[in-house]
């Protein structure tokens, strides 16, 4: 082939979410209806289901689905969504002296500008530091309170606070299927693919389907989830698993429904933490989607299972119970030759803040807007890919790390082993030493690649109780700018916000039977 | 309460040329039928309900929330009144799992009683030509909000609305702002292609736009009626 030869057809493989969020992409970018524009097929087999979980977002969705011209009233609409404004963190450190369970928000809202001045008179002084967010920020009230975060004739995409969604994880993928081949040009395809054949340079040269069909393309998307059919099997690349880092293996998951229809839907994720993982808990506009992730090592399927009902309680559930085995860690590379891996078939990592659909996001539209020129341009390019690629994947890794090891939970050796040095990777322990110290600052967050920023990291440190000692430096900090003034003008713009929002059902349900305006 | 003519054998309704009800009205919803008599005295903007959070084509009768300046004691001291204030204590009213509208009188207006005023039923229960009447103006307006609403679709489609703050200068103190009005925005209507804006034209949207955009002078006449009065 040619060195110089464009790249005009696509193949991506496989229909889950990651696969119809890269048609949607890289269809969008590359302009596939226009008169030159790339052509694009997504093929999936017809009886192969999609995983189905990961009905969390991040505030970044919103930016990925307005760009890609999904509306906000289809996606309220059409995948039972409901609006989240923050996780609730409930046990990640153990009872407090006075008995209560310990819990924070990570809020999507980033603190008041000017924080970082308040911020050492409440790491001084506020003795038991429970409330990082109600001092630094307004949504943790609203949470609390159980109000949207946008106020109803507020345009599609804007809000009072920031927020991102849950929503139905297969009505959703249907969405994307539907903008795709419907707005975008994408052809689609039901097609069992049998076999994978190479050419002579060790690049995938066309896929053959069980009827004998073969399918070229110039680049291959591997969406195929977790068995990542072209680049683990077909191209052979190797798996790094960071079991030693992140101990869970297992979820189980399942259904509940409301116990009547008018019940307050949380707009929070409410992660909860057990022995030896942590239960998600989700509230749909229809339904919650509760599930309990856990290291196998650490925690009998029966020992799972009670945990799970035992959080449940009274409400039984309206599916059975379904075991998804889980495999932490990412492929050696990500692009190789000409196959790209988008979704679970480059990696996977628990979704303790909602970063899978987030990961397979960033991979898609980096891919799209990086696009190579020609086919010589694909070995740079996929260079570049996979060193970018990597790094957001490491320092998904540790800020999900740093949920665990920064709890002193002593009920079990699954959270003593978080604790060791050894299960933490050299960044990590390396900013928690300065942190020992010293204010987080955003010369601690120069990497273009990280998806978790230094407000991100506030909110959780912060709110597991971390402690940076300033006392020896306590005489440098302005003691006009207490804790107790952030605290105050919190509470008054959370007072005034709190009159312009609906609680959170009765917003979703105007959303339902109104829309909501373009501006 | 649907009008029946079991329970409203006896009921009479008053008209009231002064329009009360309004007293209070800031903004009175019109229809894109209206736009222009309403044109010549009202400023006619758009704004959003705050319960639904669609957008809603108003006469603009007062400066301030609660303040409608034409609504007098003796009479309402302009030359058009909008339908949906004719129509009053009278409103079409969806019915569940029904296409089917229903006509509604609001029992407790001070216009419905049982001494003055017009019958609904004749003594042998039969619909009164006051009451037919009244059906056959509230369909038609029912019709006319429909083409209101893709009359503001269209304003959206061609992306020519933009939320505007209105100031008023009130004699020599603060000027008064209007937040939250939605006007056509001219530089977008100049910007629109010929067939954009051909299509405009011949679906009857460009007279109203335009209509519209004059209406906007009548801010200087609300503020003088607000001083004068």
């Amino acid at each position: 082939m040619s060195a110089h030869k464009t790249i005009q057809h696509i193949v991506i493989l496989g229909g889950g979410t990651a696969g119809w969020l890269s048609a949607n992409h890289l269809a969008k970018k590359l302009l596939v209806n226009a008169p030159h524009g790339m052509r694009i097929t997504l093929v999936e087999s017809p009886d192969i289901p999609t995983v189905g979980v990961g009905e969390g977002t991040v505030p970044a969705i919103r930016d990925t689905l307005q760009y890609l011209g999904i509306t906000e009233t289809e996606l309220i609409q059409q995948c039972d969504a409901t609006f989240k404004q923050s996780i609730h963190f409930i046990d990640w450190q153990p009872a407090l002296a006075n008995g209560k369970r310990h819990s924070y928000h990570h809020v999507f809202d980033y603190p008041l500008p000017g924080y970082h001045d308040y911020l050492p008179d409440w790491l001084v002084k506020t003795e038991s530091r429970e409330n990082f967010a109600d001092v630094f920020s307004i949504q943790s009230r609203l949470c609390a309170a159980g109000l949207a975060p946008k106020a109803v004739t507020q345009p599609e995409y804007q809000g009072l606070c920031n927020y991102a969604y849950h929503f139905d994880a297969a009505k959703f993928g249907k969405l994307l299927a539907r903008h795709a081949v419907e707005k975008l040009g994408v052809i689609h395809r039901q097609l069992r693919i049998v076999d994978v054949c190479m050419d002579e340079h060790g690049h995938i040269a066309h896929l053959v389907s069980d009827t004998g069909e073969q399918l070229g393309a110039d680049l291959f998307i591997d969406c195929s989830g977790t068995p990542s059919i072209l680049l683990g099997k077909a191209l052979n690349v190797p798996f790094i698993s960071k079991h030693d880092m992140l101990f869970t293996d297992t979820a189980i998951a399942t259904q509940v429904p409301y116990a009547d229809i008018s019940a307050a839907i949380p707009c929070s994720t409410l992660a909860t933490a057990q022995s030896a993982g942590w239960i998600w808990d989700i509230g749909l506009s229809h339904r919650r989607g509760v599930g309990l992730v856990y290291s196998s090592a650490h925690c009998s399927d029966d020992e799972a299972e009670q945990q799970l009902y035992r959080y449940l309680g009274s409400q039984a559930p309206q599916a059975a119970l379904r075991k998804i085995a889980m495999r932490t860690g990412y492929h050696q590379s990500f692009w190789q030759g000409n196959c790209v891996a988008v979704g679970l078939a480059q990696g996977f990592v628990e979704p303790l803040e909602a970063t899978g659909l987030l990961l397979f996001d960033i991979a898609a539209r980096m891919l799209a807007e990086q696009f190579p020129a020609n086919h010589a341009a694909m070995q740079t390019t996929a260079k570049r890919y996979n060193r970018k690629m990597r790094q957001a994947w490491d320092r998904v890794f540790d800020f999900i790390k740093l949920h665990y090891c920064l709890s002193q939970r002593q009920d079990s050796d699954f959270w003593q082993q978080h604790r060791r040095r050894d299960s933490q990777s050299e960044t990590l322990s390396e900013v928690l030493d300065h942190w020992r110290w010293h204010l987080p600052s955003q010369y601690d967050f120069t990497d273009r690649a990280a998806i978790f920023n230094l407000e991100n990291y506030l909110y959780v440190l912060y709110g597991m109780q971390f402690h940076t000692d300033l006392s020896a430096q306590a005489w440098r900090f302005d003691p006009q700018k207490s804790a107790e003034v952030s605290w105050q003008h919190m509470a008054h713009r959370a007072a005034q916000a709190k009159q312009q929002l609906l609680p959170h059902r009765q917003l979703l349900e105007r959303i339902q039977r109104f829309g909501i305006q373009p501006i | 309460m649907p009008v029946n003519s079991n329970l409203h054998q006896t009921v009479r309704v008053l008209r009231d040329p002064t329009f009360n009800q309004a007293k209070d009205a800031q903004l009175v919803p019109v229809v894109v039928q209206e736009v222009m008599d309403c044109a010549i005295e009202y400023p006619v903007v758009l704004v959003k309900n705050a319960h639904s959070g669609q957008f809603v084509l108003v006469a603009m009768m007062g400066l301030k929330s609660g303040e409608n300046l034409y609504c007098g004691e003796v009479k309402f001291d302009g030359h058009y009144v909008p339908q949906v204030l004719r129509h009053y204590p009278f409103v079409l009213q969806a019915t569940p799992n029904s296409e089917h509208m229903l006509l509604s009188i609001d029992e407790h207006s001070p216009l419905v009683n049982q001494q003055e005023g017009e019958h609904l039923f004749d003594s042998a229960g039969e619909q009164s030509p006051f009451l037919v009447n009244k059906a056959k103006a509230l369909q038609l307006h029912h019709e006319q909000q429909q083409i209101t609403e893709s009359f503001v679709a269209l304003l959206l489609q061609y992306q020519l609305l933009s939320q505007q703050q209105l100031t008023i200068q009130l004699g020599a103190g603060q000027p008064t702002i209007l937040d939250g009005v939605y006007l056509v925005d001219q530089k977008r209507l100049d910007e629109l292609s010929e067939a954009e804006y051909l299509a405009l034209r011949k679906n009857g949207a460009l007279a109203i736009i335009h209509a519209h955009l004059l209406s906007l002078k009548q801010l200087n006449r609300l503020a003088r009626r607000a001083l004068t009065l």
